[in-house]
């Protein structure tokens, strides 16, 4: 017996997820240029790790005795820093520059945060209308009878 | 004769798949950006199908060991399937979630699912209209 409620449950942990996705990617377009943070050393980029999620309640796959399909939502599992080397710029009159001159810059790229957080915005669309289709399905079962 | 008849049962059963399948598509969309992620489906109508076909001679099973004729399966009996599609996907991310058809799956789901909702509602006018001896 397939759970009415297990896909809002499903859906509404992508909208979480994707939103903390858009909220680090935010982090990262911000600190594009700060050459100076509190633990020393330019910013370093953020990338969010997105995992399959085991919800509490609405299992319909384990209900139904199936294994290998026990992921049912999606959550993030960890923010990690992106170990890739900072971007150089030659400036010798910047304060954090460097003996030769050179300032250490964020190693963020601008265009590849555009990239994610379209996408990142595009998934929750598509996730608002999967909770909108389940909730669609959920009031036609409430007209079951009438 | 029961009351609620096979065909009210093999639209609650139609109903509990289009449920999973919702339930599928959900998944699959909160997962479109998970790396390795592979996309699981709903076999269903092809096994019902196969229950429903009627493929001439039909065996009797006089016992429950033999292997039935004919008739594959108890078409009342059918559970969807969760399968996992395991097909390689042109994502360096190993992820095979495709947006576009798991949005128009979604679509025409629920448009079959208001279906059967239908269909099970006309049933129960039906029942209703036998109780009030045609009358009410």
């Amino acid at each position: 017996m397939a759970d009415l409620f297990g896909s809002l449950v499903t859906s509404a942990s992508a909208l979480t997820a994707e939103r903390l996705r858009m909220t680090v990617i935010a982090g990262n377009i911000a600190n594009a240029n700060t050459t100076r943070t509190a633990a020393g050393g330019p910013y370093r980029r953020s990338v969010a790790v997105l995992t399959p999620s085991q919800q509490p309640f609405g299992s319909a796959l384990s209900a139904l005795g199936q294994s290998g399909g026990e992921a049912n939502g999606v959550e993030v599992a960890a923010i990690v820093p992106d170990p890739s080397p900072f971007r150089l710029v030659y400036d010798p009159s910047h304060p954090d520059a460097d003996a030769q001159g050179f300032v250490r810059y964020p190693n963020v790229d601008i265009l590849q945060e555009m990239v994610d957080l379209m996408a990142a915005s595009r998934t929750y669309e598509a996730n608002l209308t999967a909770f909108n289709t389940a909730k669609t399905i959920a009031q036609k079962t409430l007209e079951l009878g009438r | 004769m029961e009351l609620f008849g096979s065909n009210l049962q093999l639209l609650m059963g139609g109903m509990n798949a289009a449920l999973l399948r919702q339930q599928l598509a959900a998944q699959n969309l909160a997962n479109a950006d998970t790396p390795g992620y592979k996309a699981a489906r709903v076999v269903f109508e092809t096994r019902l199908q196969t229950a429903l076909a009627d493929n001439g001679i039909i065996g009797a099973s006089t016992n429950p060991g033999h292997i039935p004729l004919g008739r594959a399966a108890d078409p009342l009996a059918v559970r969807p399937q969760v399968a996992i599609d395991t097909l390689r996907s042109g994502r360096p991310d190993g992820n095979n979630v495709d947006l576009e058809a798991e949005a128009a799956g979604m679509a025409s789901n629920a448009l079959w699912y208001s279906a059967m909702v239908r269909l099970a509602n006309d049933e129960f006018r039906r029942l209703h209209l036998v109780m009030g001896g045609g009358g009410a």
